[in-house]
């Protein structure tokens, strides 16, 4: 048991679990020493938990989530401006979900809007995601993107979104709570409130988020019937959603095997991703791979709005290395 | 400070458990019980893949009755302007959005509403019919396998 290859082994696995390396193994302590290390572990998981929700760090990567989930809201909904009377006022075919909610109490001109009453509120939304994205009244803007988004969703877009616009609104409210204004924004500019330190919750939400849609999806595709062949891939191909170089793929002379094939390694990469991102070394190439993996989608099937994902993988990284990237390149520049 | 600190940590808390119950829905189709079922629809949303795919393509058809009693084809895709993908799920949870199947009561009431709106541009109908359509994909184009001998047809709704 002297044997100092075997303590430093030892410490090594103990240190590995979690545990201080100093403190005796569990068969070798006495009953209240055990109740004190117990102890002492119940105060390292608590001091853990403390330390990854409420630790605090510089605004940067908060800011750059802010920009893009702003702009990526932003570009979805100015691709509706063509298509706002028809989808959102009483010239459309309208049917609201509010009776299912609360807001069934909402006087009945915002439930079938005139076009005049669906164009005001469809330039507030765009005045606040803009002060949303530019960090200009940001409390103000998020709330009322926040409000605004809810309503049209429960007028008429409630059948669109997807997994991406999902996340997106969560992306938002969290953002909208966090302090992703005081760095790259008008007001930090005006204040300077970019060398202020903020509480990274938020960041930590985003990357959990992130991490519980890789780990769900990955693990129903492996239980799902559907996902256990390429048949889901080859008649997605061919569905509504389909896009050129979807349907271009589908006419190659290919088995069956090159679809199953794919869908494997789609499954793989799914549940591999998440762990990619979290680790330090390997992040970098996650996330490139992760950008490929969803500009894919976007071309074969449409679904662009998972490309919001890219610019927030900067939720793994620490803020403290993205603050000093960019001031390094402020510097340089 | 403290009280703070207590609710972020009980909203961390909801957060988590709403999360696992939305992973276990994901998995098992299984809930725990007490946790509020729209925030775990919600946080599942955020994790569920695409698995709507099928062997058929489909699309919801509208007619109208002219007053020579003639049926006409409504255009719906004015009242969808989107994506191709989108407007089949646009057109289809429109109306089954509470059970995920077709709720021919939601049907007829969108039938109504597309009398209303279509007599507002001029084109009156004395009836209005929805069908949904269904017929075999194609590595030929989406609606290549469109025809009368191949589709399946269920009559959704009928006004008046």
């Amino acid at each position: 048991m002297n044997d100092p290859y075997f303590v430093s082994a030892l410490r090594i696995i103990l240190r590995f679990c979690g545990r201080d390396s100093r403190v005796p193994a569990p068969g070798s302590a006495t009953p209240a020493a055990q109740k004190t290390q117990g102890a002492n572990s119940t105060t390292r998981w608590l001091q853990r938990w403390n330390t990854f929700w409420f630790a605090e760090g510089p605004p940067h990567a908060l800011a750059i989530m802010r920009i893009a989930v702003g702009s990526f809201l932003l570009l979805i909904f100015l691709r509706l401006s063509l298509h706002i009377p028809m989808l959102l006022s009483h010239e459309g075919l309208l049917m609201p979900l509010y009776e299912e909610t609360l807001f069934v109490l909402m006087p009945q001109i915002f439930l079938t809007p005139p076009v005049w009453i669906t164009w005001m509120l469809y330039a507030l939304l765009i005045t606040s995601l803009v002060g949303f994205t530019t960090g200009v009244h940001f409390r103000v803007s998020s709330f009322v993107a926040i409000v605004l988004i809810a309503h049209f969703f429960f007028l008429n877009l409630y059948p669109l979104p997807s997994t991406g616009h999902y996340l997106t609104y969560f992306f938002l409210i969290v953002l909208a709570c966090s302090g992703a204004d005081r760095a790259l924004s008008v007001t930090s500019t005006c204040k300077n409130a970019s060398a202020l330190e903020v509480s990274l919750l938020p960041q930590r939400l985003i990357a959990v988020q992130i991490t519980a849609l890789y780990v769900g999806v990955s693990l129903q595709k492996l239980t799902l019937a559907g996902w256990q062949d390429g048949e889901i891939l080859y008649y997605a191909f061919q569905s509504a959603w389909g896009l050129p170089l979807a349907w271009w793929i589908v006419r190659l002379p290919l088995f069956m095997t090159f679809y199953a094939t794919v869908v494997f390694l789609v499954k793989s990469f799914e549940l591999m991703l998440p762990f990619g991102l979290w680790m330090k070394s390997t992040q970098r190439w996650f996330m490139l791979a992760g950008a490929l993996f969803h500009i894919f989608i976007a071309f074969l099937f449409g679904m662009w709005e998972f490309l919001v994902l890219i610019p927030l993988y900067i939720a793994f990284v620490d803020p403290h290395r993205v603050a000093a990237c960019m001031e390094q390149r402020v510097h340089s520049g | 400070v403290m009280l703070k600190k207590t609710i972020t940590h009980l909203f961390i808390a909801l957060y988590l458990i709403v999360s696992l119950n939305a992973f276990l829905f994901t998995m098992t189709r299984l809930t725990i019980p007490g946790v509020p079922w729209k925030l775990t629809w919600w946080s599942y949303a955020m994790m569920a893949p695409f698995q709507g795919y099928s062997a058929m393509n489909e699309d919801l058809r509208a007619e109208g009755k002219d007053s020579h009693g003639n049926w006409k084809v409504i255009d719906l895709e004015r009242y969808s302007p989107m994506i191709l993908g989108n407007q089949i799920m646009h057109r289809r949870l429109m109306s089954s959005r509470v059970s995920g199947e077709p709720d021919h009561k939601e049907y007829r009431r969108l039938a109504e509403r597309l009398q209303k709106i279509e007599a507002v541009r001029g084109n009156i109908y004395t009836d209005i019919r929805l069908t949904w359509q269904g017929w075999p994909v194609s590595p030929e184009g989406w609606d290549a396998n469109r025809t009368t001998d191949r589709i399946v047809n269920i009559v959704l709704a009928e006004t008046p």
